[in-house]
């Protein structure tokens, strides 16, 4: 289709807006109030246009394009009203360094004086050089504002974490209202007031914290001028680069924007771009990236003890005293820790050097008792395969959605805002904590209460027979008094789950903990499969699908000798070396101890060596998301002190103990080696692989058969001992309790 | 059922009721019970007459005789007079101006002489909160004919064809808008009455709902059976309690009999209503806002298109129109298209209600038929001026209306003319001035109006109004400059073209016309620092004519800033330096002497020059 613009023909696909026609064609039609991800608004009339046919200017935001239309963009008349429009906007907003004629030679000192309570102009404000205000006052080379300028009363707004919040600024173009509805679901931001004295604040004006704020930052990214503001980067000065890269605080994967400015980070934005999150992110990804990296706990030289305490040491020094210690131990004599927020690369290496330089018997590592491998083991034992892999938008389209055991807003927000996408078309939304040991019982009885004509086909041949027989002997009262609701609720709640569009159940890491054995899976399981919907693992860590198909691959290499794991009467390990979380030390506990890790804690302070890591943020690596998406997160500055990549610990210290095959010199390396030793990671891991929409390869599961539950009892579900399972905990780094701002946030 | 001999017709219209119509009525009652007339005369109270200023309003039927400010003091002897002897009482009845005969029947009042009544037809007639009442004089019979002998098309086609508009403001015909939304395939659909008017001074609607609410309920399940509707949404606003408490009394029995709810008249056809009542903002009025507002959110106005006939409450086709749109289909149903369009002009048809306000001898509510002349209203139905002051300018259309001056008195009134003028037929409101009001200090009171009703949404509107009023109020002052009314243009035409909804695409209309009529004034504010109507403060100059004062005291008692000084019969003097220019002093002096006087300009400054004269030892 085509419409032609100022005598341009210019083609057009779908049903764009005429702003993102002209947009897309590099004709500049001024915008402050639309953003991409936001319904059209046309409140700023900036982007008033001439649509040949209509009566007046129309808003080019809010119109859609047409075969065949005649727009017109830049005649006088238009010219002359955007300018007297955009002049008013300014009566509005403090403009003495728009229209000055000294801007440029002013530009040079402007970063001294930006520490300034009241904002009077450009150079004393936290937006300039990224304020679009500024950029359209630019583009159209306003000079005069032939208007007294009123500045809204009331003072910057700073008894909240994260955000200050100063109205004198504002442009009231409504972005932050509607990214706080419409995309977070949220509505804690609003319009107060009318006419001129319109403002935005909260519901009776309390601060942000008490009005259900959860600090995702959305309306500090949409806000086009300084009046919403990160408190921690607001009198920094620009970034001198910005890099992309994946936030490794949990399992989502949201592509992060890293601003950096000499070898350090100022601050980080959601990407909106990023495939996963479309400019979103959530508090920790928003605010905490910064803190977490150039964080004072930060193992930044290599540790070993020396007459009883730890002391400074060179890389050289460490690995080679590492590697005579550890050379003194037999087979199975040392237990591996591994941590799935550390990249595929790292797991990779730790696994090999397991396997072939400590013959460990097993790693233990966080991605166990996981909700995913919950799943996985679940197949197994029915001997079917069970997929993991989904689509997160999906979700958006559901029409019902059963939550089990996770707390969506704060652990899994962008698994959240499909779930409010999919609530806003309609789905039924139901969240449950079931009483731990009632699941099956429970899920069953939900299962039994499917009403028959909801039940998606569910041929006999696939054990559906035996489940019914099952569903059969179910005792629905019993379930409806475990959870201290009635029959008729429950019955609801199993009617609302057969809904004609696919239904969702989302399963956190809380329930699977809570599951003994895999009867509680396997009823969930049949529970879906009988109302024709899918089961999403939801974990918490950044890389828990990709630890699993690595310890999956290496499951065979490592079952060597017996595992020393010191309960019950087995023999304790002898030495340790912990690349992720552990019991807490005590001393004497084992004969030798090497923590591997980027954060000095109880069981650092009590190692005999001490290897220091690098975040996800120093080193290149692969991170397998929730949704079985490998994505590969850039490193984004120079490794902070001496630290250094997991992997390159590993193969360093393989290389002291004179072991051949880690000759990796880059993170690639490793990835190739990956690629043929894991096959689920295929074209995902291989350099040419690595687009931005890689899913790990599963085989064909189809829709699953019944599973019989006599045949899933045994299961060890257990995390490993000491693994957090609280989502903000980033290697050892507990972020709300190192930071006082999200504690408060936490503290509600 | 029981017949009267005589019905004593109480007006119960809000303006009535204020100046104490139900205390009027209990007299009545308590008097006629009294005199063992129970059996015989029946106090009936109505909906709004129209004619406020005269209330509280007593009609005695069948005799037609129209009584006007009635205390219940004078229910004693009115009823021994009217209804025991019957004597009319000429005390209580109207007179036109002084020394004029009383007129005792209510069809012989100029004021409704020349009034022609489609939607107040049952004003003043019927009891509102009777359906019984509305039936008898034709009610629900165009629903009737509707349901069970039109097609939905036919009365599309029907309502089409009367050239009925729009009467909420901007006239859009209401049979296309029914046909567009008819033709959108999305359900459900509905329809929704807007009753929330406000416009100051205007206060059409809050009559028709609280004198014929079933006029509405009709017009709306027509209306709905017409578009395929099954839910209905009457919106008025809070301030507006008879109203809302009479269209809920009617919702309820119209329930009841059947004329609403499931199976309509026994038609298969089903169809509710609900009452939802506005929290206040002018804003509410404009269409997209007032479903906002329905919705449950802010009333912010959103972008058309779509329009709500395509996409409106909830994002489903709505035909949203005013109440007395609503009021008129009835009778277009009822009696045919042809009908109602031979009142009217060629495309204005029917009739319109207007509030007459202002400096005008008759105020109140009047019904003409589309077309009359403004002077026809004015003189004709208002009876002109009071006080024998001169006509100067008359501002229609509510706050975004414009100001007509003298010379287009012969104007007709119809939504073309109207706008061509500079005005807009708006919802209706009338605003007479006389030689006595400055018309840039009307200009900024209906800027300062828009300016805070503005929702704040879209800057031309928010940002525009403001630094509109600001002007104005510069040159108010005194303080303008030529410039000034360049400024004013050039924001007017940016908030005109670039605001997103009909508030501000209208707000600056009552500059335009008063710059397009009134320049001079303008003109003589800022280049003579001159008042011509002696209004605006900072430009006007209170003093006493030496000549004429004789020394009353009653200026200088009155005087809140002490600044009058002078004795029992002697020449009393303004201390021009303490004056605030409140006027109290101008009101109190009484009419016959006229000593204070106001000066501006030249005049006013030399007074200002002036000491004030010495007291005497």
């Amino acid at each position: 289709m085509t419409i032609t613009i100022d005598g341009r023909s210019i083609a057009f696909e779908g049903r764009p807006t005429l702003l993102e026609v002209v947009a897309a064609n590099g004709i500049f039609v001024p915008s402050l109030c639309d953003h991409p991800g936001l319904e059209p608004y046309a409140a700023c009339r900036l982007c008033l246009v001439e649509v040949q046919g209509r009566k007046g200017f129309v808003p080019a935001c809010s119109t859609a394009a047409e075969e065949g239309m005649v727009i017109r963009t830049s005649t006088p008349e238009l010219v002359a009203l955007r300018r007297g429009i955009l002049e008013l906007i300014l009566a509005e907003h403090p403009h003495a360094c728009l229209i000055c004629s000294e801007k440029t030679s002013c530009d040079d000192f402007k970063s001294t004086i930006r520490k300034t309570g009241e904002v009077t102009g450009c150079v004393l404000c936290p937006a300039n050089g990224r304020c679009q205000l500024q950029k359209v006052v630019g583009a159209m080379g306003l000079e005069v504002v032939p208007f007294p300028s009123h500045r809204r009363p009331g003072e910057v707004r700073r008894d909240d974490p994260f955000i200050d919040r100063d109205n004198s600024l504002c442009i009231l173009c409504g972005r932050c209202v509607r990214v706080c509805r419409e995309v977070r679901g949220a509505s804690v931001l609003t319009f107060v007031s009318r006419g001129s004295g319109t403002v935005i604040g909260t519901a009776i004006d309390r601060r942000l914290i008490d009005s259900g704020c959860q600090f995702c930052g959305a309306c500090v990214d949409v806000c086009p001028t300084g009046s919403l503001a990160d408190r921690a980067v607001r009198y920094e000065r620009l970034p001198e680069t910005e890099k992309k890269s994946v936030c490794p605080f949990c399992g989502q994967g949201c592509s992060l924007t890293v601003g950096l400015r000499e070898g350090r980070i100022l601050g980080s934005a959601p990407d909106p771009e990023g495939r996963v999150n479309r400019g979103q992110a959530c508090v920790r990804g928003r605010f905490l990236v910064k803190q977490a990296v150039h964080h004072p706990r930060r193992l930044l030289r290599p540790l070993v003890r020396e007459n009883g305490s730890l002391r400074n040491a060179t890389w050289e020094e460490a690995l080679a005293l590492a590697a005579e210690r550890l050379a003194k131990f037999g087979p199975g004599e040392v237990a591996v820790a591994a941590s799935s927020q550390n990249s595929c690369e790292d797991l990779y290496v730790l696994h090999k050097f397991a396997a072939e330089v400590l013959k460990a018997p097993v790693v233990v590592g966080t991605w166990s008792g996981s909700a995913a491998e919950g799943l996985r083991a679940l197949g197994r034992a029915a001997g079917q395969a069970v997929s993991l892999n989904f689509r997160m938008s999906d979700i958006g389209f559901a029409g019902a959605i059963l939550i089990l055991g996770e707390d969506l807003p704060r652990a899994q927000p962008m698994v959240g805002l499909q779930v409010n996408k999919a609530v806003a078309r309609g789905a039924a939304l139901t969240e449950l904590r079931i009483p731990s040991g009632k699941e099956e019982l429970f899920l069953t009885a939900l299962a039994a209460l499917v009403p028959k004509a909801s039940r998606a086909a569910a041929p006999d041949a696939d054990g559906g027979k035996t489940f019914k027989a099952h569903l059969d002997k179910a005792d629905t009262a019993a379930a409806a008094r475990a959870l201290s609701i009635s029959k008729k609720e429950l019955l609801e709640v199993s009617s609302r789950l057969a809904d004609p569009k696919p239904s969702f159940f989302l399963l956190g890491p809380d329930f699977v903990s809570g599951v003994a054995g895999l009867g509680g899976l396997a009823a969930l399981w049949n529970l879906a499969r009988l109302v024709g919907g899918r089961v999403i693992p939801l974990d918490r860590e950044a890389n828990v699908r990709g630890g699993l198909v690595i310890a999956e691959a290496f499951s065979a290499r490592l079952s060597a000798g017996p595992v020393r794991t010191g309960t019950s009467g087995q023999p304790k390990p002898r030495a340790l070396y912990l690349a992720g979380p552990y019991p807490k030390l005590e001393p004497g506990e084992a004969e030798f101890v090497i923590v591997q890790g980027s954060y000095d804690d109880e069981n650092s302070a009590l190692a005999d060596i001490v290897l220091p890591e690098t975040t996800s943020f120093e080193a290149e690596g692969v991170l397998v998301n929730i949704e079985g998406r490998a994505q590969l997160s850039a490193q984004v500055l120079e490794p902070l002190g001496e630290a250094k990549p997991g992997w390159w610990i590993l193969k360093s210290l393989a290389a002291k103990l004179g072991a051949t095959g880690f000759g990796f010199d880059s993170a690639e390396d490793v990835r190739r080696e990956l690629a043929a030793a894991a096959p689920a990671f295929g074209k995902a891991a291989s350099p040419a692989g690595l687009g931005d929409d890689e899913f790990l390869a599963e085989e064909p599961a189809g829709a699953g058969a019944f599973i019989d539950m006599e045949s899933v009892r045994s299961w060890d579900a257990r995390r490993p001992p000491g693994a957090s399972r609280d989502a903000d905990d980033y290697k050892g780094l507990h972020l709300a309790r190192e930071n006082k701002s999200l504690k408060l946030v936490r503290g509600r | 059922m029981k017949q009267y001999r005589t019905h004593l017709l109480v007006c119960a219209g809000t303006g009535c009721v204020s100046s104490g119509a139900f205390a009027l009525k209990d007299a009545l009652e308590k008097e006629i019970a009294g005199r063992g007339l129970k059996d015989e005369v029946l106090v009936v109270t109505t909906g709004c007459n129209g004619f406020c200023e005269r209330g509280p309003i007593l009609i005695v039927h069948p005799d037609n005789i129209f009584y006007q400010r009635l205390t219940p003091a004078d229910v004693p002897y009115l009823v021994e007079e009217h209804l025991l002897k019957g004597r009319p009482v000429p005390k209580h009845m109207y007179v036109p101006s002084a020394g004029i005969e009383p007129v005792p029947r209510m069809s012989d009042i100029d004021f409704f002489k020349h009034q022609r009544l489609i939607v107040l037809r049952n004003r003043g007639r019927i009891d509102p909160e009777k359906v019984e009442e509305y039936i008898a004089y034709d009610g629900y019979e165009a629903l009737a004919k509707a349901l069970t002998a039109m097609t939905p098309e036919a009365v599309v086609a029907e309502v089409t064809a009367s050239g009925l508009r729009g009467r909420g403001g901007a006239g859009f015909p209401t049979g296309r808008k029914w046909a567009l939304c008819r033709r959108e395939k999305a359900s459900p659909k509905y329809i929704i009455c807007n009753g929330d008017e406000g416009d100051p001074g205007a206060f059409m609607d809050r009559s028709v709902l609280e004198a014929d609410p079933h006029a509405v309920i009709e017009g709306m399940v027509i209306g709905a059976k017409a578009i395929g509707a099954a839910k209905g949404f009457v919106y008025i606003r809070d301030e507006y309690p008879l109203a809302v408490a009479r269209m809920g009394i009617a919702i309820g029995q119209a329930k009841e009999r059947g004329l609403l709810g499931e199976n309509i008249l026994g038609s298969g056809f089903d169809f509710d209503l609900e009452i939802v009542r506005g929290a206040g903002a002018f804003v509410s009025g404009e269409e997209t806002a007032l479903i906002a507002s329905i919705e449950g959110q802010r009333a912010f106005p959103r972008q058309r298109p779509p329009y709500p006939a395509q996409q409106g409450l909830w994002g489903k086709p709505t035909v949203i129109n005013n109440v007395e749109t609503w009021a008129n289909v009835a009778s277009i149903i009822r009696r045919g298209a042809a009908w109602f369009s031979s009142l009217g002009t060629e495309t204005s048809k029917g009739t319109k209600i207007f509030s007459l306000v202002g400096k005008i001898k008759n105020t109140g509510l009047v019904e003409v038929p589309m077309g009359i002349r403004l002077r026809d209203i004015i003189f004709g139905i208002g009876g002109g001026i009071p006080g024998g002051r001169e006509f100067k300018a008359i501002q229609i259309g509510g706050p975004s209306g414009g100001c007509i001056p003298k010379d287009l008195l012969d104007l007709p009134v119809d939504y073309e003319s109207l706008t061509q003028a500079g005005a807009m037929m708006g919802s209706g409101g009338m605003i007479v001035m006389d030689q006595d009001t400055c018309m840039v200090d009307i200009a900024l009171y209906f800027l300062r109006f828009t300016q805070e009703e503005s929702c704040g949404k879209c800057a031309p509107c928010r940002i525009g109004t403001r630094q509109m009023a600001e002007i104005l109020a510069r040159i108010t002052a005194g303080e303008g400059s030529l410039e000034d009314i360049k400024k004013l243009e050039t924001l007017a035409l940016t908030v005109k073209q670039g605001s997103l909804c009909g508030l501000g695409q209208t707000a600056p209309n009552p500059v335009l016309s008063t710059l397009r009529y009134f320049r001079e004034e303008y003109l003589a504010h800022i280049s003579e620092k001159r008042c011509p109507a002696r209004v605006c403060k900072n430009l006007i100059t209170f003093f006493i004519e030496p000549e004429k004062c004789v020394g009353c005291l009653l200026c200088l008692k009155n005087c809140p800033a002490n600044a009058i000084s002078g004795e029992r019969k002697k020449v009393h003097v303004i201390d021009q330096a303490a004056c605030i220019k409140c006027g109290a002093c101008f009101n109190v002096c009484p009419a016959k002497i006229q000593a204070v006087a106001k000066y501006t300009g030249e005049e006013g400054r030399a007074l200002l020059d002036e000491r004030p004269a010495p007291a005497e030892p």
